[in-house]
């Protein structure tokens, strides 16, 4: 019997699937990692390592994988009252906990007059859900350990800061991952795949995509959701072609979900039949072309800004500006040079949260006025009301490549831009890719978002059931 | 670098209104489905005409927000600048008529709707911009008001006066806590918090406090952030001193009036009305209490739910006296904050921004709650410190053995979970709303609970125009009376019996929906509201979102928590299809 880890603690959070094919695969089984996330995962180990041995921090000694031995030796440490110990072994039946830490506190428990914490080292800048709970199962185990909950976990965050969190507060949601985990365990079929967001950067998407779509899984529809998708199997309609020409004609008939939704599901599936995105009408709204579009490469692990680039005006034949950031320091003012030429109160388009999250933060310290940022209108939420596409969007690469049907890694990842950094041709790299990326952003606003008069169809005038009855 | 919080402030505003502009712009991109999905829209409303100034229209799927007072825009769904502006009035979803009315404060709205034409109903915006900003600036400028805020002031007593009031507070029935709450508040030479748990007699003590300082010659200022609040503390405050002037700031688009001139209380235009020196009690909402002639000082203010009060909204009320003294519970409604990524510091309610700069002394005994649903209430949110009152404890619902839900309806059970595995994604379901009609039907008729002590609640206002027509269908004698709304509307209210509909039951939808759906604080001022029975409707699927944002999970935790808590009745089998 597999036992249950902290890292499926953390997989069953992002994926239930996931949870499910690590718990019943070998690590051979999952795809090759890329090369920026093997570098972004080398990243986070070697903060991790820096970080622990800075604190100078003891951990058990054990043979290799022998867990029984490594527990042994964690329980001999935590009763003689080590300060700290640095990946402590915790075992209790089927499952197994490895904490970056285990911090020492005064307070009586089964160890003595002092018990202990979990303290967990991530590279992330704020805490997450997934990683609280990681803390919480390492926490539970511990407590059967010593035999008293101790009151709080904490995380230590990339630039140091601790956050601390009453485990009381999660303990409900980290037994219910457990008891999760226990079902998959036993019925890996437990889990079903489901496309989602998370899906293209999963080490076992070789195995899941082409299942999804060799099923004609309802998943690939956009805009649909696990309860939708149930609610639709249990009426029979269970693939994209069944959704396609689904015509409920009441309440009951639909399963009560709304009409609303069973409509655009339809017209989702319809438009994946279709192969190609579809304009929706939509009110018309102040125009968006004279504005400017702006974008980042950005490297997560840092925090910080590597390039930015600017098309101007937001059509695909505008002019590309970039910049690069070399020091943290030079963000803020390389932004502005570059939004610099702007007209005021044009609309300055973006995609995503990223950079009004930056913006906002860098103005912040700065004290500056929020009048700029009144002006940023998120290019993601309007390509995302704008059109149906022929399958789910979550990120950037999947309005390119179903939107405009374009390679949207033709210059590159940008994932890959950290690394790009230190190579000689670096700066080059990350002018291709803002470009790339620029071009693609300008051309969806023109394509999809307002398209030529005219063009600004609503989608019964383009396909309709019979269409798609021929197609299918 | 670390700002001031008067800064925080001043950007926690200004976000506020670029995330109420933006969210309206985001919303206005979307094609109608999608803003019919939202419940932002109606569409496909057939104009039937004018009938006695009300426009009526023949609308046969009504899952919109709205609610009477909305402002709206008819109009073809795409020029949302050059419809019809009117106010949502009411919908008969019997009849499926829809009626809008002129709105007040336009003229010259020329309605050129065709009868037989079919429209689309959107939501018009309306600016609200006041004076927050000033109100700050000028708390800022106040060194006092500016260091209470900061937790810089050092709260002071008049030990006599505390003694006094302690006194005379043991002559009248209130009970130990609320004794030492009232003389804590009587006492104070500048602030006092008072957290007042579900029933333990909050706004009965703020009347006390009230008529109290009145009576001995202040002018006491009453302010909440909404004008049912302040009504229903201006009532209770004439319920214990018919005698004493009481003068509510009225706005036009306040309602309940009657029921104040009813009682006595004087309606006044803040603009305008000259105030008595002394021994009165006037309220208002900080807002119109902000418009009030800049002479007009008062001994107290004295805030109302103000858990639920952004701190600059409660500062408008602040810069008008001395001394404040804050009612309210950071363990129920927070302030509705629209921007996804407020700062903290500045979004907190008055009550809990001050609650951890000076702490607060809490009321213990439930006077609404029986011990079973105390003990649920007090383990879930008040880590075990509420209890029942000696009369509420042993209180039970009416039972008549016999009826179809037995089972979820026996007073053995005074909380129970009626669990129906529906997987609905959106803001409505049928099968809870079927469920939740047999129930009421059942209390009303098997039980004998009279309409107007059963309160039905749910998260989303389609969800409440769903069950209020599933309601209405039962044909109950005074069904009207049943109280149908969301828990927003009904903070304040008590009822024999409480129906909570959980509404969604598909996690992804529920994780999308973060904090707002499985917010712990409405599942507590939910199910408190309730004195002898809580019926949770809900299926298992709700309560199975982990969202990825860290204070979302958290409410989603103790959520399952609370489930965990609750004896079960699954009745999947006969309401979800």
């Amino acid at each position: 019997m597999r036992r249950i880890t902290g890292t499926h603690v953390y997989s069953y959070v992002k994926c239930p699937r996931l949870a499910a094919l690590d718990l019943h695969l070998s690590r051979k089984e999952r795809r090759p990692a890329t090369e920026w996330e093997e570098f972004a995962a080398k990243r986070g180990r070697d903060f991790e390592d820096e970080y622990v041995a800075a604190l100078g921090v003891p951990a058990p000694v054990y043979p290799e994988r022998d867990f029984e031995a490594g527990a042994a030796a964690t329980l001999a440490m935590l009763r003689d009252g080590d300060w700290m110990i640095h990946q402590g072994v915790l075992m209790v039946e089927d499952r197994l906990g490895l904490p970056d830490l285990l911090r020492k506190l005064p307070g009586e428990s089964a160890l003595g007059d002092h018990h202990y914490e979990v303290v967990d080292v991530k590279t992330s800048g704020h805490s997450r859900g997934d990683q609280i709970l990681q803390v919480v199962f390492y926490t539970q185990l511990l407590a059967e350990v010593q035999e008293r909950v101790p009151e709080y976990g904490a995380l230590v965050l990339k630039d140091g800061r601790e956050e601390r969190f009453r485990i009381a507060d999660y303990d409900a949601a980290a037994r219910e991952v457990v008891s999760g985990l226990r079902a998959l365990r036993d019925e890996m079929d437990g889990a079903q795949p489901f496309l989602q967001w998370g899906c293209s950067g999963c080490y076992h998407n070789h195995r899941c995509l082409p299942e999804l779509d060799g099923r004609d899984d309802l998943s690939l529809v956009q805009g649909m959701s696990r309860g939708a998708q149930a609610i639709l199997a249990e009426l029979g309609c269970k693939t994209v072609e069944d959704l396609a020409v689904f015509q409920p004609t009441g309440q009951r008939q639909r399963g009560h979900l709304d009409s609303a939704l069973v409509r655009r599901l339809r017209r989702a599936a319809q438009t994946r039949l279709l192969g190609k995105p579809v304009v929706e009408a939509r009110p018309r709204g102040a125009a968006l072309a004279r504005g400017a579009i702006v974008h980042a490469l950005a490297d997560p692990f840092a925090d910080r800004m590597l390039a930015f680039g600017l098309m101007r005006p937001a059509s695909p034949d505008g002019e590309f500006r970039f910049v690069r950031v070399e020091r943290a320091e030079d963000e803020w003012d390389a932004f502005q040079e570059l939004v610099a030429g702007v007209p005021p109160r044009a609309p300055v388009m973006h995609f995503g949260a990223q950079l009004p999250r930056w913006y906002e933060t860098q103005a912040f310290e700065r004290e500056a006025g929020t009048a700029f940022e009144a002006r940023f209108v998120d290019l993601r939420t309007r390509l995302n009301h704008a059109a149906i596409y022929p399958g789910p969007v979550f990120g950037l690469e999947d309005f390119v490549r179903l939107g405009l049907g374009r390679d949207p890694r033709r210059a590159g990842h940008a994932g890959a831009a950290a690394i790009w950094a230190s190579l000689p041709d670096g700066i080059e790299r990350m002018r291709a890719k803002l470009q790339a990326d620029l071009e693609d952003l300008a051309q969806l606003r023109a394509e999809l978002v307002e398209p030529p008069e005219g063009e600004n169809l609503a989608v019964d005038a383009v396909i309709d059931v019979k269409g798609a009855e021929a197609q299918a | 670098m670390d700002l001031s919080l008067e800064e925080r402030l001043l950007r926690f505003l200004a976000r506020e209104e670029q995330g109420e502009r933006r969210a309206l712009r985001e919303l206005r991109s979307q094609p109608v489905d999608a803003r019919v999905v939202e419940g932002e829209c109606i569409r496909d409303a057939k104009y039937l005409g004018e009938q006695g100034g009300q426009h009526r229209f023949g609308v046969t799927d009504n899952a919109s927000k709205f609610r009477s007072g909305d402002t709206v825009i008819v109009g073809d769904g795409l020029d949302l600048e050059g419809g019809v502006a009117l106010v949502y009035g009411d919908f008969d979803a019997k009849k499926g008529e829809l009626r809008l009315e002129r709105d007040p404060f336009l003229r010259d709205v020329v309605c050129d709707l065709e009868p037989g034409n079919e429209f689309v109903i959107d939501r018009r915006p309306l600016s609200l911009q006041g004076r927050l900003r000033d109100a700050v600036r000028a708390a800022f400028e106040s060194d006092l008001v500016a260091n209470v805020l900061r937790g810089k002031h050092e709260v002071g007593f008049d030990e006599g006066r505390r003694e006094r009031a302690r006194k005379a507070l043991t002559e009248t029935e209130l009970n130990d806590s609320q004794i030492e709450a009232g003389a804590l508040a009587i006492g104070t030479e500048s602030l006092a918090l008072v957290q007042g748990p579900p029933g333990t007699g909050k706004t009965r003590l703020l009347a006390q406090v009230a008529v109290m300082l009145a009576r001995a010659g202040c002018r006491i200022a009453v302010c909440a952030y909404t004008h049912r609040a302040v009504d229903n503390a201006l009532l209770a405050i004439r319920g214990l001193a018919s005698d004493l002037e009481v003068i509510k700031l009225e706005s036009s688009s306040s309602d309940g009036r009657q029921r104040l001139r009813d009682a006595g209380v004087s309606l006044a235009d803040a603009r305008r009305v000259n105030l008595p020196k002394r021994g009165v009690v006037v309220g208002s909402t900080c807002y119109q209490l902000g418009k009030l002639h800049d002479r007009e000082r008062f001994h107290y203010t004295v805030f109302d739910e103000a858990g639920q009060m952004p701190i600059p909204h409660a500062l408008p009320g602040m810069l008008r006296a001395q001394r404040w003294l804050f009612f309210g519970d950071h363990q129920q409604l927070p302030p509705v904050v629209t921007s996804d990524r407020a700062d903290p510091q500045a979004a907190n309610s008055i009550f809990e921004h001050l609650h951890r700069l000076y702490g607060s002394q809490m009321l213990d005994t439930s006077y609404r709650l029986n011990t079973g649903v105390c003990d649920v209430v007090s383990g879930a949110f008040y880590e075990g410190a509420l209890r029942p009152s000696d009369c509420a404890a042993e209180r039970r619902m009416p039972f008549v053995a016999g009826g179809r839900l037995d089972e979820v309806l026996t007073p053995d059970l005074p909380v129970v979970w009626l669990r129906i595995d529906h997987r609905q994604p959106g803001q409505r379901s049928t099968e809870e709303a079927n469920a939740v009609a047999d129930v009421v039907e059942d209390v009303v008729r098997q039980h004998g609970v009279p309409p107007e002590q059963v309160a039905v609640i749910a998260p989303f206002r389609a969800q409440v125009r769903m069950l209020r027509s599933a309601i209405q269908n039962k044909g109950l004698p005074q069904g009207e009376l049943i109280t149908v709304d969301t828990v927003e509307r009904i903070q304040g209210q008590e009822r024999e019996v409480v129906v909570v509909s959980l509404t969604a039951g598909d996690p992804d939808a529920n994780s999308r929906r973060g904090a707002f759906h499985l917010s712990i604080n409405r599942l507590n001022v939910a199910l408190s509201r309730a004195r002898t029975k809580a019926v949770l409707v809900a299926s298992r699927h709700a309560f199975e979102s982990l969202p990825h944002d860290a204070a979302a999970l958290r409410m989603a935790s103790r959520c399952k928590e609370l489930r965990d808590r609750l004896p079960v009745v699954d009745l999947t089998k006969l309401y979800a299809i």
